[in-house]
């Protein structure tokens, strides 16, 4: 069965793109989250199988966001997506329990590879 | 590169968003350089851009951003004060990306030169902050041996310690893959999930490095754990762009680094406590008005559903045809329903594309602002209603001529200060620009508190250009202004007077369906009212014969509807013309103009509409009714045909043409013309 992914990410862009590469290699995309509270809310409603977690998002950032679900389940998969420059929130999401991080432009091998990988 | 033609809509749309925030937001920041909250929201911004970018592929463009995006982290961060400099730096760059988005909206393009921008960006972020420098794009040939960090005196005494206790040593290497970015957070990740089992003795490069974000491509452990050497690399793994985990058990005496020859030890190391300060966490408050639950559709879409609604209304028309002919009345009640829910989606349709004013009005504060400074004015820019909605269309069609407007009161209405405190005014001048629904109307308003229109010196500029005042009141002379050629301005300067705009302006509005008005009083001020429709999509109309055809004629343009009597049809010079209040119009005869059989007729009517600022009379055959009508677009197929702006499907199912007034009475007066 398609692992189940519920992505984060305030940009509708990002957000399509993400999930054509996910869809065409096998996820099934569980559900779509704007902003950090969104993402908690949609974490309890679907239980997905991994996250995808943007970090600069307004209303709640996805550190803040990664340590509530990880408050609710703490085996949640969270996979932190970043842009370069963030090396600092990356460390800190690691810190915060996130499992792996892909960063931005979004290749698709490596967005695979590192959903692949943290599933196993 | 991926395909991402897809997107790029998307890209655009979303593009276009974050440039109307960023420029707004700077705007904000000029007067509030201390809050926080707009320093988020323009940091955000850049960095959504900067995102979508490279993802695109638009280096360019993600150059740029990425500059823009580094030197607001450190505004971010309070390393980097905010100035007047830097406010028009940012602006400059904006500017720049706009030009950029512009060049990529054409062709696939984004070649523009920014290389002093991007230095100017760096040597402004460099000039306040000491340190700052890409983490990444570090490029390297070859791979490095793993390199191990030196073991102390008091580290072999506890390591020995710890073996007693059943510990193992392991000297682990870990190799980042080449092309990972953020290389020092990968390692993090390694180096975190290794705690879990064990402690480190020393690492390579200490953990404050990795901390501080540097890593070249490999670091090295000595780590004490229970575990074997199995467990280890499994419980490593799972993290991705990682080269690769060397494992191997050792002793505190054995030499790693020999067999792998004697590398340079990294001086690096002593350096690094200089620099402790980090930008500031992410947990910083965030805020944002709060977010509706939207999606995006593709406008075609929406264009196509609105085209089934008014398809299932024609039907829903016939089949009450149907039952009432052959009385039916089990139908009555479903066909009543059907009726009320057609409605329904069709007014929620209308709504889908509706967008707030202020889609247009958002960049407007930002040009005002360059145009004061570059007039040496002062000019107070007020907007409001910025939330009425109107079609889509119209929002996106309406923005040309109101720049043209702004920047004509801005030049020409709000005299220069000094001026204006002569004249006993407040030396800043106001330009108000507001929106408001009016029944099925939205009425845009620009208003300023200027000089005015002075009759008399747009008498004299007319008479000067050939064109006759006589008898015409005053208010009559100040629409003038309208008059194709016509210009007030003493010189041309570079933001209006060139007299193709108003023109423009108002052939622009009527093409909208709309009109503009004007009231101005010397000293006082001008102001402009220009009418739109809600919508485009549903007209009302008036429906006409010519010869055997049905025409729909928008009832906006529709000045008066008379008997045509052949009297007032008047020669001149090959054309006709209609005399038409005391004054004479140009006569357009529709068969003529359409190439339709002559009509036979005793009875023809005249219908006056009035396009822009001039009135023309069309000659038809019969009034049939005054209907409200869906436009739909022809086919791409007869697109090229002009005359007409669509068709409408009637109640019977019959289809009729919608005459483009506009493109008739033009294309005939340039015809006439030669």
């Amino acid at each position: 069965m398609s692992k189940r992914v519920l992505i984060v990410d305030d940009a509708a862009f990002m957000r399509i793109k993400l999930k054509d590469i996910l869809e065409k290699n096998g996820y099934e995309v569980a559900g779509e989250a704007q902003n950090g509270n969104e993402a908690v809310d949609k974490y309890t409603e679907l239980k997905p199988d991994i996250v995808t977690m943007d970090i600069t998002m307004p209303e709640k950032d996805g550190v803040e966001a990664l340590k509530e679900i990880k408050a609710i389940d703490k085996n949640a998969i969270v996979l932190m997506c970043s842009a370069m420059g963030q090396q600092t929130m990356v460390m800190d999401a690691i810190r915060a329990g996130a499992m792996d991080f892909i960063v931005k432009p979004f290749d698709t091998e490596r967005v695979i590879k590192a959903l692949d990988k943290a599933i196993n | 590169m991926e395909d991402n033609s897809a997107y790029r809509d998307l890209f655009f749309e979303e593009t276009d968003e974050n440039l109307a925030i960023l420029n707004q937001e700077v705007l904000q920041l000029e007067q509030h350089p201390d809050d926080k909250q707009i320093i988020d929201a323009i940091f955000r911004a850049a960095h959504t851009l900067k995102g979508m970018a490279a993802t695109m592929g638009y280096d360019t463009m993600a150059k740029l951003t990425h500059a823009v995006e580094n030197l607001f982290e450190l505004v971010k961060s309070n390393q980097l004060a905010v100035s007047s400099e830097l406010i028009s730096l940012f602006f400059d760059s904006l500017d720049t990306l706009t030009e950029i988005v512009e060049k990529l909206r054409v062709d696939e393009d984004d070649s523009v030169d920014i290389t002093t921008l991007v230095s100017r960006l760096e040597k402004a972020a460099a000039g306040e902050a000491s340190a700052d420098k890409p983490e990444i794009d570090k490029k390297h040939e070859g791979k490095t041996p793993f390199e191990f960090p030196v073991l102390e005196d008091s580290d072999k005494v506890a390591i020995a310690s710890a073996v007693n206790s059943g510990y193992q040593l392991f000297a682990i290497g870990v190799r980042v893959e080449e092309e990972s970015m953020m290389k020092a957070a990968r390692a993090f990740m390694v180096i975190s999930r290794l705690e879990q089992i064990g402690d480190f003795v020393q690492m390579n490069p200490t953990a404050e490095t990795l901390e501080q974000g540097e890593l070249e491509e490999s670091f090295t452990v000595y780590f004490l754990s229970k575990e074997d050497k199995e467990s280890i690399e499994k419980h490593v793994e799972g993290s991705s762009e990682i080269e690769e985990i060397w494992v191997k058990e050792t002793t505190p005496d054995e030499d790693l680094n020999v067999s792998e020859g004697d590398m340079n030890r990294d001086e690096s190391e002593d350096e690094l406590d200089v620099e402790e300060e980090k930008t500031a966490g992410p947990s910083a408050e965030k805020k944002k008005p709060a977010a509706k639950q939207t999606i995006r559709v593709d406008l075609s879409r929406l264009d196509q559903f609105m085209n089934l609604v008014s398809e299932l209304v024609i039907h829903r028309t016939r089949l009450e045809d149907v039952s009432e002919k052959n009385h039916l009345q089990e139908l009555t009640e479903p066909l009543t329903q059907v009726g009320r829910i057609t409605t329904e989606l069709q007014e929620l349709v209308l709504q889908l594309r509706m967008q707030p004013f202020n889609v247009v009005v958002q960049r407007f504060p930002r040009m005002m602002r360059d145009l004061t400074n570059e007039l040496g004015k002062e000019i107070n820019f007020v907007t409001e209603g910025e939330n009425t909605e109107l079609d889509r269309t119209v929002v996106s069609e309406i923005g040309e001529p109101l720049i043209h407007l702004l920047r004509n009161a801005a030049d020409h209405g709000v005299e220069m200060p000094d001026e204006r405190e002569k004249a006993g005014k407040p030396r800043a001048g106001t330009i108000k620009l507001s929106a408001y629904p009016e029944g099925n109307r939205v009425i845009v308003t620009l208003a300023d508190d200027g000089k005015g229109l002075n009759p008399r010196l747009i008498e004299k500029s007319a008479n000067k250009k050939g064109i006759s005042t006589e008898g015409m009141t005053d208010e009559q002379i100040q629409n003038l202004i309208f008059h194709p050629g016509f210009s007030t301005a003493q010189e041309v300067t570079g933001i209006s007077g060139r007299g193709v705009g108003m023109d423009a302006v108002s052939q622009k509005i009527a093409s909208l369906n709309g009109k503009i008005e004007t009231f101005s009083e010397v000293g006082k001020g001008t102001t402009f009212r220009i009418t739109l429709p809600l919508t485009l999509s549903i007209i009302q109309s008036l429906l006409v014969k010519v010869g055997q055809e049905t025409f729909a004629i928008p009832q906006a343009i529709i000045d008066k509807v008379n008997r045509f009597d052949e009297k007032d049809a008047i020669s001149v010079h090959q054309k006709e013309v209609y005399h038409y209040e005391d004054r004479t119009i140009p006569l357009i005869r529709v068969h003529d103009a359409l190439d339709l059989a002559p009509s036979t007729k005793e009875l023809q009517h005249v219908i006056v509409v009035l396009i822009g600022e001039k009135h023309y009379a069309l000659i038809v055959d019969d009034l049939i009714h005054q209907k409200e009508i869906v436009i739909k677009k022809l086919g791409k197929e007869i697109s090229h045909v002009s005359n007409f702006l669509g068709a409408t499907i009637l109640g019977d199912g019959s289809i009729s043409l919608i005459l483009d007034v506009t493109s008739l009475c033009t294309r005939k007066r340039a015809h006439s013309n030669e």
